[in-house]
C-alpha cells in the first residue's frame, strides 16, 4: 500500500538504544494530526531517538508502529529502512541538495511513477504554498537561510511521508526572521493529518508549535502529556532548560481594548486581560505566566482593578519541609460552561509563595480560591 | 612524426586508457570506504595507499617482475605464462595509478554530507538511489579529476617501466622490447640513439601536453566540486 497523507495513524515510539555514556530507553504515542515535542536538557537523548524512531540509527530493541504497520520490532525481526518508513526529516541545516535547483529539490522525493505533468503541478502548487515561486531556478546555495528552510519542509511534504520530523528546524534562522517562518510551519502543520515529531530548545518554539510533550531526561523519559498541563507543572521544570516554574493556559482572544490597548482572552470561560497581541478576535492563544508572578487568596480582593483575578480551587500545596522559605501551590481554575454548553476543560496554574503566605492563609487543597496576576506579567504565544 | 614516434604514443595512450579503465572502479569503492570515520584497520590502508608515493617506482616494476608467474608455474599450467610486454606494464601501472586515484576521490568522500545521504533516504530514496543522486553527484567532478590525473600518470610512467624493459632484455630477444616502447620509453633510447634528437625533442612535448590538459582538466574539476559539494564559508580552507 501507498504510503500517504490520506491515512491518518498514529504513532507509537517504543525505543531502547545505547548511546556512548547513556542509556536510552523511552516510550510515547503520538496521535496523527498532533505535534509532539521531545524536550530536555543537550545531551539527554533527543536527536538520538528521533534518528532511530526514523531508521537512521540501529536500536537495540523496541517496536515503532504507525496504525497497523509495524516499521520497527526487534523481537519480531523488523527493520524497515528509512525509505520505507517515510519519516520525512527537516533539520536546521535544510540538507538541500546543493547540486539540484530548488526546483530539483522539492521534486526529489516524489513518486517516481507520478506522471511528468502531475509532477510540474505538484512542485508549482508546493511552491506556492511556501512562497519559493521566484527562487525555483536558483542553487540553494543562492538563496537565503528562511527560504532554504522552507524549500526543505516542502521537499519533505511533497514526498508523501508518513510521519514528519523537525529537529530543531529553525536552529540556523536569524532571529529576527523565525516569527514569520514559524507561521509558516504553524499554518502547514495545522492542515497535516500526520503525527509529527519535533525537538528545539526554544521553549517558545515548542509553545507555539506542539501538543503534546514528551520531557526526556537521561534517556527515560520524565513526563509525557499536553504542552499546557506538562509546561504548568513546576515539578518538571527541573528538567527543562531556559524555563521559569510557571503555568501555559489555553484560551481564545475575546476582544481587545482600543482605548488602553489591551487584549481580553478567555480562559476555561474566564477573562484575562493581556496587553494587547496581534490576533484576531476568536484566534487560539497560549499565555504563559511564570509561578512567581501569581499569588492566591481565599477571598477576592476587593480593589482589583488593574488585576487579573480568577476563581479556582486549590489541588495541591507543596512546601519543602517546615524550613523552606516558600512551597507551590497549584490551583485549578473553574470549570466554566459556555455558551453552548460545553464544560470547557479545567486549567491548572501554579503559584509560587511565601511559606509564611500559605501558613498564614491556612492555603489548603480543595479549598476554593482566588488567583490573580498583573496583566504584564502574561507573555502570550498564538496558535 | 616517424612511425615508430606515432606507435609510441599509440601504446602508452593505450596502457593509460587500460589503467584508467581498471583502477577507477576499485579506486572509487576504496575511496568511499576509507572516507569512514572510525573504522578499524584505517591506518594501515592509508600507509599502505601512501608507500606508492614515497617508494621508487623502479622497486614496484621490480616486485612486478619479481612476481611475474614463471615457466612452469601452477598459472602457467593453467592460463600460460601471460605476456610480460603489455600485460606486466599494466600490472606496474595500475600499482602506481590506484593509490593516486584514491588519494584524489578521498577527499570528495570525506566531505560527503552523511546526513545528507540519510535525509534522501527518508524522502524514500534507496541506498542505491541515494548513492547516486547524493554521493556521486557530490563527488563526480573529483571522480573526473581523478580520471584525468591517474591517465596522466600512466601516459607518462616509466620508472618501473626502465626496469622491467632492462629484465626483458637480459632475458628475451628485441621483439618483446619494442611492447614497453612506449612515449617516455622511447624518449629515453632515442637520448642513446646518436641522431635521436627530433625524436626527444617530440616525445618530451607529448609528456609535456598531456601532462598540462591532464592538470588542468583536473584543476577545473576541482574548482567546480568545490562549488558543489563544500559549503561556502568551508571554501578555501578544506582540501
Amino acid at each position: 500500500m501507498k504510503p500517504g497523507p490520506d491515512m491518518p495513524a498514529p504513532l507509537t515510539v517504543e525505543l531502547q538504544l545505547q548511546r556512548p555514556g547513556l542509556d536510552i530507553q523511552v516510550q510515547f504515542r503520538v496521535p496523527a494530526g498532533h505535534v509532539c515535542a521531545l524536550v530536555g536538557h543537550p545531551g539527554s537523548g533527543k536527536t538520538a531517538v528521533l534518528q532511530a524512531a526514523a531508521g537512521l540509527l540501529p536500536a537495540r530493541g523496541g517496536r515503532v508502529t504507525l496504525g497497523a504497520h509495524v516499521l520497527f520490532d526487534a523481537p519480531g525481526r523488523v527493520n524497515q529502512p528509512p525509505e520505507q518508513r517515510r519519516f520525512a526529516w527537516v533539520d536546521g541545516r535544510a540538507h538541500l541538495f546543493a547540486h539540484l535547483t530548488v526546483r530539483q529539490n522539492l521534486a526529489y522525493g516524489l513518486d517516481p511513477g507520478m506522471p511528468a505533468a502531475a509532477r510540474r503541478q505538484a512542485v508549482s502548487d508546493a511552491a506556492e504554498q511556501f512562497g519559493l515561486g521566484p527562487v525555483l531556478e536558483r542553487h540553494p546555495r543562492h538563496i537565503d537561510v528562511p527560504l532554504r528552510q522552507r524549500t526543505a519542509l516542502a521537499r519533505a511534504l511533497l514526498s508523501q511521508p508518513r510521519a514528519l520530523i523537525l529537529h530543531d528546524p529553525l536552529a540556523e534562522v536569524a532571529p529576527q526572521d523565525r516569527d514569520t517562518l514559524l507561521d509558516v510551519l504553524q499554518h502547514h502543520l495545522r492542515r497535516l493529518r500526520l503525527p509529527v515529531l519535533m525537538s528545539s530548545p526554544r521553549m517558545d518554539e515548542v509553545i507555539r508549535l506542539a501538543d503534546d510533550l514528551v520531557i526526556v531526561h537521561e534517556g527515560r523519559v520524565a513526563g509525557a502529556g499536553p504542552v499546557n498541563r506538562m509546561l504548568s507543572d513546576v515539578s518538571m521544570a527541573t528538567f527543562l532548560e531556559g524555563v521559569h516554574a510557571g503555568s501555559v493556559l489555553d484560551g481564545v482572544v475575546r476582544q481587545h481594548d482600543i482605548q488602553w490597548l489591551l487584549s481580553e482572552v478567555d480562559v476555561a470561560g474566564q477573562r484575562v486581560a493581556v496587553p494587547a497581541v496581534l490576533a484576531s478576535e476568536g484566534q487560539r492563544v497560549r499565555l504563559k505566566i511564570r509561578a512567581r508572578d501569581v499569588s492566591i487568596h481565599r477571598h477576592a480582593i476587593a480593589d482589583s482593578g488593574q488585576s487579573n483575578q480568577l476563581r479556582g480551587r486549590i489541588t495541591q500545596v507543596m512546601l519543602a519541609g517546615d524550613h523552606g522559605s516558600f512551597g507551590a501551590v497549584a490551583a485549578e481554575l473553574e470549570r466554566a460552561i459556555d455558551a453552548h454548553g460545553h464544560v470547557e476543560a479545567g486549567e491548572q496554574i501554579w503559584a509560587l509563595m511565601t511559606r509564611r503566605s500559605i501558613q498564614q492563609m491556612g492555603l489548603a487543597p480543595g479549598q476554593d480560591c482566588h488567583i490573580s496576576f498583573k496583566s504584564m506579567a502574561v507573555s502570550v504565544a498564538t496558535r | 612524426m616517424t612511425p615508430q614516434e606515432l606507435d609510441a604514443l599509440a601504446l602508452s595512450t593505450a596502457i593509460a586508457v587500460l589503467t584508467v579503465l581498471l583502477c577507477f572502479p576499485p579506486a572509487v569503492w576504496i575511496a568511499s570506504r576509507v572516507a569512514r570515520r572510525g573504522r578499524t584497520g584505517r591506518w594501515l590502508v592509508d600507509a599502505v595507499l601512501l608507500l606508492p608515493v614515497a617508494l621508487s617506482p623502479a622497486a614496484v616494476g621490480w616486485l612486478v617482475w619479481l612476481t611475474w608467474p614463471a615457466p612452469g608455474s601452477p598459472i602457467d599450467r593453467t592460463v600460460g605464462v601471460p605476456q610480460l610486454a603489455p600485460l606486466g606494464l599494466l600490472a606496474c601501472t595500475c600499482l602506481l595509478t590506484l593509490p593516486l586515484m584514491i588519494r584524489t576521490l578521498r577527499p570528495a568522500f570525506e566531505a560527503v554530507d552523511h546526513t545528507q545521504v540519510l535525509v534522501a533516504r527518508t524522502l524514500g530514496a534507496t541506498r542505491w538511489r541515494a548513492w547516486w543522486t547524493v554521493t556521486v553527484a557530490q563527488t563526480s567532478p573529483m571522480m573526473a579529476s581523478a580520471l584525468a590525473l591517474g591517465f596522466a600518470a600512466a601516459w607518462g610512467e616509466s620508472g618501473a617501466l626502465v626496469v622491467l624493459a632492462a629484465a626483458l632484455q637480459g632475458q628475451e630477444s628485441a621483439g618483446a622490447l619494442a611492447g614497453v616502447a612506449t612515449a617516455p620509453m622511447t624518449l629515453i633510447s632515442a637520448l642513446q640513439t646518436p641522431g635521436g634528437a627530433p625524436v626527444v625533442r617530440h616525445m618530451a612535448l607529448a609528456c609535456l601536453g598531456v601532462a598540462f590538459v591532464a592538470i588542468v582538466v583536473s584543476e577545473w574539476a576541482h574548482r567546480r566540486w568545490r562549488r558543489r559539494a563544500l559549503p561556502p564559508e568551508s571554501r578555501g580552507v578544506a582540501a
